[in-house]
């Protein structure tokens, strides 16, 4: 009875292990693989500046604090200029990595105008509780405000039927939303 | 036997209007007679480079008034008389003190240190404490005009309240994550304390002790007679119930959340409390599920009796006078949203112009009789 819950724990602890090296071998450095990947359709986001919203899934690695939590984040898929070019999508989590309020895309000329790097007339990502301002055209860099760093980034996978896949969130955004 | 009578009904509404009084002065409500105030909500915007302090009146909820005060004003706090008003202006390190009977600046101080914040005032209106993002909270004294007192809390100075006798004084430094204590403007040391300073203003502003609350101090909300404090705390979606007299945690409330929601703010902490319904309840915001909740708080663990779906990042909550409706900000959504405290509905949402972001606010019965003028 003892060996066969011994061998039970064992072999549990080893599919555990299999599943957690195999998220971390098959994503791309300082990224980490989502439950499910994300697919849009590529004419939602024919436009550029009009972002479609989604929610992503994670489950925590067993090296985590705490293994096995289920992580849902938003995020916007969104194109910064016209044509088919797969650069020129963006895909990024809305939730500010300062007090997780979620931020908001301004592509209003005036009150982009007002707003910090105001130098730069691109569209932002600004966080209503607090100010932080993100550059869009730069994938949710940090501008300005209490946020200490960008917005976190969704990886933008193959495009496939017309289809795009995000099946990739930043490592950090586990720990923080 | 007409004599009599009369007697009988002078005492019986002499009884009724002591009666009625003393409940007023027990809840805190009230510092002046019925008819002699009028009612008006002041709301920062932080984002408006101009008019970025509205007024509202309150019965009918329209806007009366926009004034330019100070840039990102943030603390707004006033004595028991309600007649001035006291802002902080995050970007210009600046005090300013408001006429509310004009709605007018009457005068501007500086020298408050980097990023004024959330401030409070004794009920008298002699001292005010004006905590700086840079640590510590400045003691002013209104009435000659100085700075009487540094206090350092090694936090972020960020709320103050201060009890309805003036007697003490509670200092809630925020703690931060390291992104906080990055800034180049900042030079104190600092411990991320996890715990209210108490000082006592009769003592000479001396910190006299500290009320332990596990994680970073949110915002607060004291009950009128004291006893009870109610606050946000980091990484808590939900408030802590503090014993004030014992300095003592005794209960928390955490909000009923589905799994979806519990899988998206495991980090996140309730912002923006308030007391309502004569004591009874408490409402405060989910900053990252856009939802207001209510508990009653007669019962310990406070239940939870209702939610509402608010707008965009909703992060101050203020009740009105009488504690019968609920003003919630809501500036991710540049809008306010009022809700009947009685009937538990939402009775209408105030737009606000886009990127405004309404933000910290303040419900005052300001006098409107010169007699009932105590401030000035």
């Amino acid at each position: 009875m003892v060996r066969r819950t011994f061998l039970g724990l064992g072999l549990m602890l080893l599919g555990f292990s299999r599943r957690a090296w195999a998220q971390l071998a098959s994503a791309s450095p300082g990224y980490y693989r989502l439950t499910h990947p994300v697919r849009i359709r590529l004419d939602t986001v024919s436009t550029p500046w009009h972002p479609v919203s989604f929610v992503a899934e994670a489950v925590l690695p067993q090296t985590s604090p705490t293994p096995g939590r289920r992580v849902l984040m938003n995020g916007v898929l969104y194109r910064k200029e016209s044509g088919d070019d797969r650069s020129a999508l963006s895909a990024l989590c809305v939730t500010c990595p300062h007090e997780l309020c979620e931020v908001s895309l301004v592509t209003d000329e005036a009150r982009l105008a007002r707003m910090s790097g105001s130098d730069k007339p691109n569209p932002k990502f600004f966080c209503g509780c607090h100010g932080s301002v993100f550059d869009a055209l730069d994938d949710g860099s940090w501008i300005s405000g209490p946020a200490d760093r960008g917005l976190f980034n969704f990886l933008v996978g193959s495009i496939t039927d017309g289809t795009v896949e995000i099946d990739e969130v930043e490592v950090e955004t586990l720990s923080v939303v | 036997m007409r004599l009599r009578q009369l007697t009988l009904i002078v005492g019986l509404v002499l009884l009724t209007t002591f009666t009625m009084r003393a409940q007023n002065a027990q809840v805190g409500y009230y510092p002046h007679p019925p008819g002699t105030t009028h009612e008006k909500l002041y709301v920062n915007s932080q984002g408006a480079p101009i008019n970025n302090l509205t007024i509202i009146d309150v019965p009918t909820l329209k806007v009366i008034k926009k004034m330019t005060i100070g840039a990102e004003p943030h603390g707004v706090a006033a004595p028991k008389s309600q007649d001035v008003l006291y802002i902080s202006s995050m970007h210009d390190g600046t005090v300013q003190k408001i006429d509310t009977v004009k709605d007018e600046i009457v005068k501007v101080w500086g020298g408050f240190g980097v990023e004024p914040e959330e401030n409070d005032i004794t009920p008298d209106g002699r001292f005010l404490y004006q905590p700086s993002y840079a640590g510590y909270w400045s003691v002013f004294d209104t009435q000659k005009e100085e700075i009487v007192a540094y206090i350092h809390t090694l936090g972020i100075g960020h709320n103050t309240l201060i009890d309805a006798q003036g007697h003490f004084a509670y200092l809630f430094p925020l703690k931060g994550d390291p992104g906080h204590w990055r800034r180049p403007s900042l030079g104190l040391a600092r411990t991320m304390p996890n715990e209210v300073t108490v000082v006592d203003i009769t003592k000479n502003h001396q910190v006299v002790g500290t009320i332990p609350v596990g994680d970073g101090p949110r915002p607060p909300i004291l009950s009128a007679d004291g006893k009870r404090m109610y606050m946000n705390v980091d990484r808590l979606l939900g408030f802590l119930v503090i014993d004030v007299p014992a300095r003592k945690v005794i209960s928390k409330a955490t909000f009923a959340l589905t799994p979806d929601e519990q899988a998206s703010g495991a980090n996140a902490h309730a912002h923006g409390i308030a007391i309502a319904n004569n004591g009874k309840e408490v409402w405060t915001n989910d900053t990252v599920h856009n939802t207001t909740y209510v508990f009653d708080v007669t019962v310990l663990p406070p239940k939870q009796i209702a939610k509402f779906p608010v707008g965009s990042g909703p992060y101050w909550i203020v009740p009105s006078q009488d504690g019968m409706t609920i003003f919630v900000a809501c500036p991710g959504s540049d809008e306010m949203v009022v809700f009947d405290v009685a009937a538990k509905k939402e009775k209408t949402r105030l737009k606000f112009p886009a990127g405004d972001r309404p933000t910290r606010m303040i419900d005052l019965a300001v006098p409107v009789t010169p007699a009932a003028r105590t401030s000035r």
